[in-house]
């Protein structure tokens, strides 16, 4: 790597448009009436400034770091891991990594892989009331999930299994699950018994029914 | 007798867009979107104020302006290159006349878009000498504009629940934005999108924020019925206010039978930016580069025609399709009329629901983004609202004249909720962007640990980190999700992303293996010169 020394006997050695091309790489603004002398003072003044603020163990290096990391993102982190979000009350996304190592000896294994959905009664329970599997293959990388109905906590496993044997490789965080009002857990299109005047006043009706054109399928 | 109050409130949004050089003609259409809402509301809006101030009308408004739309208002590059894209919109009006020489009545029409343009530069230079954000400002200390905070960008705030770093980081760099920009605490903070989820209050309160707004469902669907409905805010457990806004305004204003859809009014659509041979553009929109528009617009916003109709731009040929700013003005006048008159009888029955109630209120709100995109009339719809609402049994006012009785509120659990998608945001993780997910997630969490480990680095590490910060941002604003599941520029929107998320990862590891380049860290500090300020412990956990 490249590490330049930037003093005046350095800068004295360039030409007026390396001068400037070099103020623009420091980001100096520099006037059209600035001569050569005023641009090497500001440019040692600049880089003096930089020396006060660099790290002694940092190393500077030439070229673009995002060259370095390339143009793509990475397709994966190459770690095992699995992350929940929820998407609306009734569904979450959940999306995962798997190593390379990991993705190689479950291969060779003839592992299949599942996300064990999960439901909590309390948010530090560690064995669930309730779970279901979803069955996934290995290029698949997230998916849509179903949140049970009338669960609290909820947390997504992603689990390899061969035979009658299970693991589980990596556990997501836990989403909470909001508690919603009695108009809307009880919702059917036309009732609106129970519902006071000032909250169908407030354009109640209407949320609803929007809501169960929208989740009919989904709460409940 | 309860007062009866509306709070009108305006939300702007805005994504950090900004181009230099070669990219500013290749990205015009991406530019084009901040230009023509300084055109098409922020002008209008400052016209308005001093208009009503003029008058003696009392206003009230608030008013959301976030803070990557500050940094652009205030940034000298992109005032040069609103009065250069007004320039070229003024020289492609002049050839439309010539164009439309010896139809007079489509001339009448072309004129408008160019007085537009050419008192636009005037009121842009002149009036306001290029600083909106301090005539906004003066607006708020005369008390006629009430202006919230929001976060650093336009973050989704419940996708990010459980990483509670994120959102104190977005929520400080708003606070800290706003006082730069505005020189005051904010009382209030807008949610992006109304995203609410369980716990948002916690960081809302950490940092003195009084009240909030909620999609009318955060309330409506608590597990603590809200006694009065919408008509008046209720507060969380911590004591943080909430008002919820009245849904039903998106319906009356820009749904299928909303005001905006009458026929009177412009058909923002058929512009000439999008139909006329480029040829016939002259130099404002550039061969090989996206089509946008350009402020002329001929046509009413009548049914549309058929598909062989529109195949081919044809000029209005009749009074029929021609639009007519006169006709639409009075119809802005009465359709302004209409609303204040239905919010009234909303609010009348609500206190006779409510008998021991001394207030009730209704908050609407409106998106700045729907009024460009749908109703180029839409700011003199609100003006009209202002003046329709003299002598009527209604106040307009700010929400923070409603706090009085904070501690008398009713305590509720406001539900998750968001004004986006079907009422959760939905839409910010479809199946065209949930990609971006594990990406911003992932520099989330790595920032928050590089916070962490680095907690006093100064020198280049700390310049190194308050890029990566202030890229990671930029990478968390659903601003770029919602342009994907719109199909706004959706591959520009992903780019960004990538670019902010590789930006990011470059900083992450440089000072893994102890290598900077300067070179490009200057070039990227230069290059997105927003919240220069940024301090990366921003992202530190609070201990």
């Amino acid at each position: 790597m490249e590490k330049q020394v930037i003093n005046r006997a350095y800068l004295e050695t360039l030409s007026f448009t390396d001068l400037l091309s070099l103020a623009d790489k420091y980001g100096i603004d520099v006037p059209d009436n600035l001569n050569r002398s005023f641009l090497i003072g500001d440019l040692l003044e600049i880089t003096e400034e930089l020396k006060k603020t660099t790290d002694s163990d940092m190393v500077i290096s030439s070229g673009s770091a995002a060259v370095l990391t390339g143009n793509k993102l990475p397709e994966t982190y190459n770690t095992t891991d699995i992350e929940a979000v929820l998407r609306n009350p009734a569904w979450a996304f959940v999306y995962w990594n798997i190593s390379e190592s990991d993705l190689h000896n479950l291969k060779k294994g003839g592992f299949s892989l599942s996300l064990r959905v999960c439901s909590l009664a309390q948010k530090e329970d560690v064995k669930p009331e309730d779970t279901y599997d979803v069955q996934i293959t290995f290029s698949d990388r997230e998916q849509y999930i179903l949140i049970p109905s009338g669960k609290q906590f909820v947390r997504v496993e992603l689990v390899s299994t061969v035979k009658n044997s299970c693991r589980i490789l990596a556990s997501s965080n836990i989403i909470e699950i909001p508690r919603c009002s009695k108009l809307l857990a009880d919702m059917q299109p036309g009732k609106d018994d129970g519902m006071a005047p000032i909250i169908s006043l407030s354009g109640m009706k209407e949320l609803l029914l929007d809501h169960y054109k929208s989740h009919r399928q989904s709460f409940s | 007798m309860a007062d009866k109050n509306i709070v009108l409130l305006i939300s702007c949004s805005q994504e950090y867009i900004r181009h230099t050089g070669d990219d500013e003609k290749k990205h015009s259409a991406e530019i084009n979107r901040m230009f023509e809402s300084i055109s098409g509301i922020y002008l209008p809006l400052l016209n308005m104020f001093a208009s009503l101030e003029r008058d003696t009308i009392p206003f009230r408004i608030a008013l959301v302006l976030p803070p990557v739309l500050c940094t652009l208002l205030a940034d000298p590059v992109v005032q040069q290159q609103y009065i250069n894209w007004l320039d070229r919109r003024i020289d492609l009006g002049k050839k439309e006349l010539t164009r439309c020489n010896g139809n007079a009545k489509l001339c009448a029409v072309v004129k408008l878009g160019l007085e537009k343009a050419q008192e636009d530069k005037i009121d842009f230079t002149t009036a306001y000498d290029q600083n909106l954000l301090k005539k906004f400002s003066e607006y708020e200390k005369k008390g006629y504009v009430e202006l919230l905070a929001t976060c650093g960008t336009n973050i989704f705030l419940p996708h990010y629940n459980g990483m509670e770093e994120v959102l104190n980081a977005q929520v400080e760099t708003g606070l800290y934005a706003h006082r730069t920009f505005f020189g005051e605490t904010p009382n209030g903070f807008w949610l992006p999108e109304l995203g609410y989820t369980q716990g948002i209050e916690k960081v809302l309160h950490a940092y003195s924020i009084n009240y909030t707004v909620l999609d009318s469902r955060g309330l409506l669907f608590s597990e603590t019925e809200p006694e009065k409905g919408i008509f008046a805010p209720a507060r969380c457990d911590n004591s943080v206010v909430v008002f919820a806004r009245d849904n039903e305004v998106d319906k009356e204003v820009f749904g299928s039978e909303g005001y905006a859809s009458n026929e009177v009014y412009c058909n923002v659509n058929r512009d000439i930016g999008f139909e006329l041979p480029l040829d016939k553009l002259g130099t404002y929109i550039e061969k090989g580069t996206a089509r946008f528009a350009s402020g002329y617009r001929y046509w009413k916003k009548q049914q549309d025609g058929t598909d062989e109709d529109n195949a081919r731009f044809t000029d209005p040929s009749t009074d029929e399709d021609m639009y007519d700013a006169e006709a639409a003005m009075k119809q802005c006048s009465a359709d302004a009329s209409l609303f204040v008159k239905g919010k009234i009888e909303k609010l009348i029955k609500a206190e006779q629901l409510l008998p021991d109630s001394n207030n009730v209120t209704l908050v609407c709100t409106f998106s700045a983004e729907k009024i460009i995109q749908n109703w180029i009339e839409g700011i003199s719809w609100i003006e009209q609202i202002y003046r329709n609402g003299v002598n009527q049994p209604v106040s307009f006012t700010l929400l923070s004249d409603l706090l009085a009785d904070r501690y008398k509120m009713q305590r509720v659990k406001p539900y998750y909720s968001a004004n986006i998608g079907t009422g959760y945001g939905e839409t910010l993780l479809s199946s065209k962007n949930s990609w971006m997910m594990r990406y911003v997630r992932k520099a989330s969490s790595r920032m928050i640990d590089l916070a962490e480990r680095f907690r006093d680095d100064t020198g280049l590490k700390a310049r190194l980190l308050n890029l990566g910060a202030r890229e990671l941002l930029m990478a968390q604003s659903c601003g770029w999700a919602k342009m994907i599941d719109d199909g706004i520029s959706p591959e520009y929107a992903a780019d960004r992303f990538r670019e902010s998320i590789l930006a990011f990862t470059a900083v992450f590891d440089s000072l893994g293996s102890n290598t900077v380049s300067t070179e490009w860290l200057t070039n990227l500090e230069s290059e997105h010169p927003l919240f220069p300020w940024i301090n990366y412990r921003i992202f530190s956990r609070k201990h």
